[in-house]
């Protein structure tokens, strides 16, 4: 503690952090935005002087909440950002820098550039008072495909962003508008002071793609609201897994539809295993959703539990052998994981991107190929055994509190900004 | 009809003119100057206007000759026949021969006879073809059409025997009339033996009229028809019984062939209808203009109850080529249907129609398109026909009848904007007769290169080896000239010196452009001004913030100018920069950006003294000149507004869309470049039609 302490105190006096996030917790509960108010909220916890600053959309005033003075928002127009380049009109930037500057604010952490537009980041970096953090949360910065790195239209894995690959995804458009588009990203970032990513695969990624290895540090999120883990003893020969997140075929959801088929097949498997599905099913395709609705009623041992808010997921999760994570895409670092781990729940993922890396197979949870169903039966075949259960929860990671997030955002801080100072408390390189 | 022929002016046959020094020295133009010699060797409304005309200091440079009704240009041509008694003397490669085809006298023949005088006159020159001593007003020139008119309807194009006598009679009947127009006409109210109710006029030369009269007038005779001015012609009524009328008088339904135009203040007229006699029939009272349709529905009435005239040969004349009244094919017992899916109309050369037309008992060998005042006709090389069996069901058995029932066509004509209006098509059969349908207006479209391309090409597949294409290229040309509307100053900010930029198409590479711009002035200093032209698109609102943002942001002085087609900015630079100010200037063409080394470059360049011209170069995404679409040229260089402007003047006709880079690079050799100075982020794609326009001007210009 003392230790951390005298981290604070190089850095405190003053410094003042502002935390960027492209969005407020009261308006969307996205990963990115609820990872920078966590941050926030840690910091403010370590007594360090942080403001919160998110974008937010004018149609979208009458929703916000800013809990303190402390919290601040940046309005724009969402008909008028450009989703191609993300550059915004200025005035979204004029009103980031009156803040910036009336607060005094000496650090500024971006959690994202959407909606403020690399513009403002721009603006901001060129001003030269501040030093600049960025945040990586998803692959937007290299994929214009919803930063998902996932073909178009064949919806592949995409291993690596190229303006070749680009452009095969996007062929209306032309290799130098890709060009450009990189290099404003990276002139409005590049030379940021520090780079944040929550994976060492994202970090890899960004590191391939152009940023600064050197400058680039891996700090996992952290989960605001831990609970202890109150999980009954596991009795019976049943076996519960959980599905927790965005109902729609990008989170795998079909995946574990057509292995909800085969285990049907397998009567002996089917008595054993109980699937609960939690979650929102919105603006899916009538045909996926009659699929879903009708799977739902056909199997027994299949059950949709409808939505759920943030402070119910821990006790769903409790109730859950397995959480589920069958993603069809990379992922980065799924607070479902995390929150599976505070839980107490081995997590059963594909073995790819994020996932793979945050619960390693056979020792937090165990993995199964991507999109294979068969592969993914075999595995909670394999998970219905109490000793393997048993094992791979003695070995379930522990979770960042909001508070272990800033202490390790601060030692990044410090690092980068006074490294001859740098505290012991050093966060995971990339190379690490 | 011979007499008529005898009018046909007269002038020295080209027989006459080998004698290239006489011709050299004759007084064939009004002004000696501009180095034009030319001659007209005939004037006929059969076979049209023909001449040579060349430029002695360019005997090759394509010409093109113009006839004017005043300030209204009536048809344009080019000069492009070969005449080998021309070139027999000059001994140079030329094609000094032209002619107006004789369709020009039928858009004179609707104008006012007070037009101004009629002129011809080689295209872009002040010279002027002197004509006074032959058509010198429009009137004139119509009295020599009507007299062919008369002699062509007789002859060739009257649908029946029975309808070429009847013209026969008429011609006869109206110069006995030209006698009774001598004598003195009052309309003595016991001499009135008729009223004339209605009248439709065809425009044709001929009136079409409805009303009663006596009798024992007969159904055929000469007349004067008096207003104001006196009007001799001669007419035939059909006679048929009206209740309303005593028994000593019949209704009547005449044609009527007279120079006599209605006019909208026609009500207090008069038909004097008797050689010895102030016979005469008025105007009644509320007199009426009949529509085609209601004239034809009126003959349709009387068609089984006429008891006098000549009904039959009306009928003939009504299927005739002469006649444009619409719907006329059941009025003259045709079966026939037809409409225009398409019309695609370009000024100063004529129209591209796809239809369809069906007559079981004719086969079409031609078309012709009245729009406005303009009659557009077709050609036999340029016609096609084809299966249309999506119309087997418009007549009983049509399956028969569809195998040539579609066809295209190209209708050539001196069509002008102002024509552009209400059209009628006519159909005209092998056998002489003719049908005319009118045109659905929705049907009908100004040529636009950019839609039309696609189509166009897909219905002539090799546009450009038709014979008709560089008249075609020409017409586009100067269609486009005519239609380029001045630039809209936005923002002025008066400057010598500045960066001229067109903005992208798109709203997102514009701001794109924008925060490159903020880049470039983050790191060095401003150009004294720069100057941003932008289309007057949807993104026009998006280009205006974002020069305010940067004026604001960066202190930038900036301009800002609205096009219709910011592919005219080259054209348009010299008035936009003029009325800035700026004596030098650096382009950059739409799509394009100013890499670093680019943005360093124009900077130097607008501080220059001394400005030679001066290339950016273009790369590709490897940095490398860019191969594909053009690394060198006008889409991005340096110069001084005035040396620029007169390139321009010089710089052969060119169509917008149509890079000039090669034509720009080959007029100035050994020009300085700066590599690797621009970079692109937006293609402009030509169409396909623009390219093949601008490389047929391009060899015109070129031979």
């Amino acid at each position: 503690m003392s230790e951390n302490t005298e981290i604070i105190e190089n850095l405190v006096p003053g410094e003042k952090i502002a935390i960027v996030s492209h969005s407020h917790p009261s308006i969307s509960k996205g990963g990115a935005e609820i990872a920078a108010y966590t941050l926030y909220r840690g910091l403010r916890g370590l007594g360090v002087d942080a403001i919160f600053i998110a974008a937010c959309d004018h149609a979208n005033r009458g929703k916000l909440v800013l809990d303190s003075s402390r919290e601040h928002a940046v309005f724009y127009r969402g008909e008028d950002y450009d989703h191609f380049y993300h550059l915004a009109p200025a005035d979204a930037q004029r009103q980031l820098l009156k803040i910036l500057e009336d607060e005094d604010v000496t650090v500024v952490n971006f959690h994202h550039f959407i909606h403020f537009g690399l513009n403002a980041l721009r603006a901001v970096r060129q001003r030269a008072r501040w030093n600049c953090f960025f945040t990586l949360h998803e692959f937007l910065a290299m994929c214009q495909h919803h930063g998902q790195m996932v073909t178009r239209p064949a919806q592949i894995l995409c291993e690596k962003a190229t303006h070749n690959s680009c452009l095969a995804c996007y062929p209306e458009k032309l290799y130098t508008q890709f060009q450009l588009r990189k290099e404003t990203i990276l002139a409005s970032i590049g030379d940021f002071d520090g780079f944040i990513s929550p994976s060492h695969f994202l970090a890899r990624r960004f590191v391939e793609w152009g940023l600064s290895a050197e400058r680039m540090s891996v700090i996992e999120n952290g989960l605001v609201n831990q609970q202890g883990t109150a999980r009954a003893i596991r009795s019976g020969d049943s076996w519960t897994f959980g599905f927790f997140g965005q109902i729609n075929p990008f989170k795998g959801v079909d995946v574990l539809l057509d292995a909800v088929e085969r285990i049907a097949a397998i009567p002996q498997l089917a008595r054993r295993v109980r699937f609960k599905i939690h979650g929102n099913i919105i603006g899916q395709s009538p045909e996926f959703v009659a699929r879903f609705e009708k799977a739902v009623s056909r199997h027994p041992f299949l059950t949709y539990s409808g939505p759920y808010n943030n402070a119910s997921v821990h006790r769903l999760m409790e109730q859950c052998d397995y959480v589920l994570v069958p993603s069809r895409w990379w992922e980065n670092s799924p607070v479902v994981i995390q929150e599976a781990y505070a839980a107490g729940s081995p997590v059963i993922c594909s073995d790819v991107g994020g996932m793979a890396e945050k619960v390693p197979h056979g020792v937090s949870g165990l993995n199964f190929a991507l999109g294979d169903a068969a592969d993914l039966v075999r595995i909670i075949d394999m998970a219905c055994d109490q000793k393997r259960w048993d094992g791979l929860r003695s070995r379930l990671p522990k979770v960042l509190t909001a508070r272990d997030m800033a202490l390790r955002y601060i030692d990044f801080f410090e690092q980068r900004l006074n490294p001859e100072t740098a505290a012991a408390f050093t966060a995971t390189g990339v190379g690490a | 009809m011979k007499k008529a022929m005898r009018k046909t002016a007269d002038l020295p046959s080209s027989s006459s003119t080998p004698d290239i020094g006489t011709v050299l020295t004759g007084d064939i133009f009004d002004r000696p100057s501009a180095g034009l010699f030319g001659h007209l060797d005939s004037v006929t409304p059969q076979a049209g206007i023909e001449g040579w005309v060349l430029d002695c200091a360019a005997p090759e440079a394509a010409l093109e000759v113009e006839l004017l009704a005043g300030d209204r240009l009536i048809a344009r041509v080019p000069v492009d026949r070969r005449r080998e008694d021309i070139v027999d003397i000059l001994r140079a490669p030329c094609t000094p021969g032209f002619l107006i085809g004789p369709e020009a006298f039928d858009t004179i023949r609707t104008l006012d006879d007070n037009f101004a005088p009629m002129m011809l006159r080689v295209a872009g020159r002040p010279a002027v073809f002197d004509l006074s001593g032959l058509f010198p007003t429009v009137g004139a020139c119509k009295r020599l059409w009507v007299d062919q008119r008369l002699a062509r309807l007789s002859r060739e194009d009257v649908a029946s025997a029975e309808a070429a006598g009847l013209l026969d009679r008429l011609e006869a009947l109206s110069e006995r009339a030209g006698a009774m127009a001598e004598r003195p006409l009052f309309p003595l109210a016991d001499l009135k033996v008729g009223r004339i109710e209605a009248f439709h006029s065809s425009g044709a030369g001929a009136l079409w009229v409805v009303g009663w009269m006596r009798r024992d007038l007969g159904a055929e005779f000469p007349l004067v028809v008096v207003d104001k001015r006196r009007f001799p012609g001669a007419t035939a009524m059909l006679h048929y019984e009206r209740a309303d009328l005593p028994s000593d008088h019949v209704g009547v339904i005449g044609f009527v062939l007279t120079h006599w135009k209605p006019s909208a203040g026609s009500g207090d007229f008069h038909l004097y209808v008797d050689e010895r006699t102030n016979l005469h029939l008025s105007a009644a009272p509320g007199l009426r203009a009949l529509s085609a349709e209601e004239l034809l529905g009126q003959l349709e009435s009387v068609r089984n109850v006429v008891s006098g005239g000549a009904m039959g040969a009306l009928r003939g004349l009504l299927a005739s080529d002469g006649n444009w009244l619409p719907n006329n094919a059941r009025a003259v017992g045709i079966a026939a249907e037809a409409a225009l899916d398409k019309v695609v109309l370009l000024p100063g050369f004529g129209a591209f129609v796809e239809g369809w037309a069906i007559c079981p008992t004719r086969r079409p060998r031609g078309f012709a398109l009245k729009i406005g005042d303009c009659i557009l006709r077709s050609e036999a090389q340029t016609t096609y026909f084809r299966e249309r069996p999506d119309l087997a069901s418009v007549f009983p058995d049509g399956g028969l009848y569809v195998a040539r029932a579609g066809f295209g066509a190209v209708l050539h004509g001196p069509l002008t904007t102002a024509d552009i209006g209400t059209a009628l098509l006519k159909v005209i059969y092998t056998e002489g007769t003719s049908s005319v349908h009118p045109v659905d207006g929705r049907v009908m479209r100004r040529f636009n290169a950019d839609e039309d391309s696609a189509p166009m090409l897909q219905q002539w597949p090799a546009l450009e080896h038709e014979g008709f294409f560089p008249a075609f290229a020409r017409a586009v040309h100067r269609d486009w000239l005519g239609e380029l509307q001045p630039p809209s100053p936005v923002v002025i900010q008066p400057a010598r010196a500045a960066l001229v930029i067109v903005l992208p198409q798109s709203a997102s590479n514009m701001r794109a452009l924008f925060e490159t711009l903020s880049r470039h002035l983050f790191e060095t200093e401003a150009p004294e001004s720069i100057v941003f032209i932008a289309a007057r698109r949807e993104t026009r609102s998006e280009s205006l913030r974002l020069v305010n943002e940067l004026t604001r942001e960066r202190g930038v002085k900036a301009s800002l100018y609205l096009l219709d087609d910011e592919r005219a900015a080259l054209t348009l630079l010299p008035a936009i920069l003029g009325q800035i100010g700026v004596e030098t200037f650096v382009y950059v063409d739409q799509g394009l950006l100013l890499t670093s080394r680019g943005w360093v470059a124009a900077l130097a360049y607008l501080k220059l003294e001394v400005r030679a011209p001066l290339l950016l170069e273009v790369v590709d995404q490897h940095g490398e000149p860019d191969r594909v679409t053009g690394a060198r040229g006008a889409s991005c260089f340096a110069w001084d507004l005035s040396d620029f402007s007169r390139w321009l003047e010089t710089a052969e006709a060119y169509v917008p869309g149509a890079p000039l880079d090669a034509r720009f690079c080959q007029t100035m050799p050994g020009i300085s470049v700066v590599e690797n100075a621009a970079r692109r982020i937006e293609i402009r794609r030509s169409p396909r039609l623009i390219e093949l326009v601008d490389a047929a001007l391009h060899r015109q210009g070129g031979e």
